[in-house]
């Protein structure tokens, strides 16, 4: 299966491994046999690349329905994924964009546990400073927002 | 040159559309029950407006299922109660319950998708309480039929039921919840898809007469608990002249008191 990413650098993959994403999966079987290559205007090279990595690594892992949320953890990566996400936040992000515009669950589930996990047990001043997000809250807004949901905060 | 800008955007937290965003809120919530987790979910609230849009739609879709007694779950009644309509008000109002007057932050009640009828109870039966504090239990069985009634006017629609009857801690009674019954509160059950349910004493049909209200019912938990074998009796032949018998995907009995049982 022949792919093209943003750029137009293209690249050459097992059917299986296109498989991985279901948008692919769902073209492969509407178009049927052909030279043609996929262009994929949302993904960039690198990333495409990486996507392919992933999906090779996790060519014959069993599918993954959409109904399997409620089994997710955030703490279990195992070893391989982990260092597949040991990257900088621009990439993270980008990878969770093409993971979702591509349909591939099992790495949109994956790079999102990588963000809760990058979340979790951080103040917000902490959590902003870490993903680079301004506060547009005015004190009365942020007191107000604090005060109804309280009761979370207590659980 | 326009494609070497495309390429060049650095992308950062803001390009994640709303729905991944809530998929992440949702990953500090599952199979998290201790503080650390629930504290990070409400330090995500006070990020900044876009977060907190996000993470309030995962914090209030069970809101009640968390409740612990502790004091600040008076403002979750409080934030529904704002929600009533005028004729509620005043009738409430007329039984001595002070109503709060300040604009919530968000319209709370539209985010819920799962509702813990025992938690709602608690929620509004605490003793303690700013809002509910020298009312009666019959004023405060009122709220609770006001509240049920608001939520069947909403548009979101209610994915998930659990009511635990007769048994242990905010235990309701049928008289607690007949209300689910009634035609004004159909519509809150209807759309249903799941109900869990725990019996510890005999619902009179009262289980019969809910499911069959909830058309679109695919998964049904059933926990018996205590000397309710005629309850186990009663709802298995009941669901055998149900139609919708038929549409069940998961369908579980637990019987939690063998000792009971054999007695």
């Amino acid at each position: 299966v022949k792919l093209t990413s943003s750029e137009g650098t293209e690249f050459i993959i097992d059917r299986k491994v296109a498989e991985k994403s279901v948008l692919l999966k769902n073209m492969l079987e509407d178009v049927g046999e052909s030279d043609m290559a996929i262009p994929l205007p949302n993904v960039t090279g690198p990333i495409l690349n990486k996507v392919i990595d992933y999906c090779t690594h996790h060519r014959d892992d069993p599918f993954v329905s959409q109904e399997d949320d409620s089994k997710k953890v955030s703490d279990d990566i195992d070893d391989w994924d982990a260092e597949f996400c040991k990257v900088d936040q621009g990439t993270l992000f980008e990878l969770i964009l093409s993971a979702n515009y591509l349909d591939i669950k099992p790495l949109l589930d994956l790079t999102c546990k990588t963000v809760a996990n990058m979340i979790k047990g951080k103040t917000p001043d902490e959590i902003r400073k870490t993903f680079n997000i301004t506060n547009d809250f005015t004190p009365e807004e942020e007191e107000h927002v604090r005060k109804e949901n309280e009761w979370c905060e207590e659980r | 040159m326009d494609d070497f800008i495309i390429i060049n955007v650095k992308i950062d937290m803001t390009f994640l559309p709303n729905e991944i965003l809530q998929k992440i809120f949702n990953l500090l919530t599952i199979k998290c029950h201790n503080v650390h987790c629930a504290k990070s979910l409400f330090n995500c609230l006070l990020v900044n407006r876009h977060w907190c849009v996000n993470a309030v739609v995962i914090l209030w879709k069970d809101p009640f299922s968390s409740y612990n007694g502790k004091k600040f779950f008076n403002m979750m009644v409080t934030s529904f109660l704002i929600c009533l309509d005028v004729e509620e008000c005043k009738d409430l109002e007329k039984h001595g319950v002070i109503l709060p007057n300040y604009e919530p932050m968000f319209d709370y009640p539209k985010y819920l998708s799962h509702l813990n009828i025992n938690g709602l109870k608690g929620a509004i039966f605490d003793k303690d309480k700013i809002v509910m504090k020298n009312e009666s239990d019959r004023v405060r069985s009122l709220v609770m039929k006001y509240i049920l009634i608001m939520l069947s006017r909403r548009e979101n629609k209610l994915e998930s039921l659990t009511i635990r009857i007769g048994y242990g801690y905010l235990s309701v009674s049928i008289n607690d919840i007949r209300i689910l019954l009634n035609p004004n509160v159909r519509s809150l059950i209807e759309p249903v898809k799941k109900i869990n349910l725990l019996l510890g004493s005999p619902t009179g049909g009262f289980i019969i007469k809910l499911a069959s209200i909830c058309q679109n019912l695919d998964s049904l938990n059933i926990s018996f608990r205590n000397s309710v074998i005629q309850n186990f009796i009663e709802i298995s032949i009941g669901f055998n002249h149900l139609k919708f018998w038929l549409n069940l995907k998961v369908l579980k009995f637990y019987i939690l008191s063998i000792v009971k049982i054999l007695e």
